[in-house]
């Protein structure tokens, strides 16, 4: 079984523009955030907000990605991910213009 | 398993859910382009809050819980780094930025 992969911010935005032009045919792409703390944490010991990492995973039937983003890096990585998302998740509904209502209401004062 | 219809309840829900159980709570979005449907999920495992959209007008929403979710995971605090996140977006200036650091240089723009 393929196994995770993980890469620095920019290779993980790469990828993860290339997993979901590949999806779109087929699949789902599964976006997961959670906190990474640092090992201590994970023993149960205390948690500096120094340490913590925002883990990202993206997978698509065996392929999956994850990178860890730091607070000095999360600014741009959000906006470039934001971009992706904007690209990426075309196949949703507009919004429909209400013509119908339009016509029916006449000539605005 | 929740379904959760009203946006504002789900983001609210979710945040709170974060903040009691930070180490365990996660975020996933999961999108089928083929069913132009996008499924969230906020869940610690015990309680799970699940919002499904297939509109396209959720995403500015679906955005700012994404950015929520980015900064409060990598130690930061979005209420406090809102001012500066807000220029990600589009909601004019909000003079309300404040800096920790020893030099405080409070900007004010002059016309």
């Amino acid at each position: 079984t393929p196994s995770m992969v993980q890469l620095d911010a920019d290779g993980f935005l790469t990828q993860l523009t290339r997993m979901l032009e590949k999806s779109r045919e087929k699949g789902a792409v599964c976006l997961t955030m959670k906190r990474y703390a640092g090992k201590e944490a994970k023993k149960g010991g205390a948690v500096d907000s120094a340490d913590c990492r925002c883990l990202v995973r993206a997978v698509h039937g065996n392929t999956k990605y994850s990178t860890l983003i730091a607070a000095k890096d999360h600014r741009r990585f959000m906006k470039s991910y934001a971009n992706i998302m904007k690209v990426s998740l075309d196949s949703l509904k507009k919004k429909e213009k209400r013509r119908a209502e339009k016509k029916k209401t006449g000539v605005a004062a | 398993m929740v379904y959760i219809n009203d946006w504002d309840a789900f983001f609210h829900e979710s945040e709170k859910l974060y903040l009691e159980h930070p180490a365990h709570t996660r975020y996933t979005l999961k999108y089928r382009h083929t069913d132009g449907k996008v499924v969230l999920k906020v869940t610690n495992d015990r309680v799970c809050l699940q919002f499904v959209t297939d509109q396209a007008t959720d995403l500015k929403r679906i955005e700012r819980l994404n950015n929520l979710f980015f900064t409060y995971m990598c130690g930061q605090d979005p209420h406090d780094s809102e001012a500066d996140a807000a220029d990600a977006g589009s909601r004019g200036d909000r003079p309300v930025s404040q800096e920790e650091s020893g030099t405080s240089k409070k900007r004010r723009g002059k016309r």
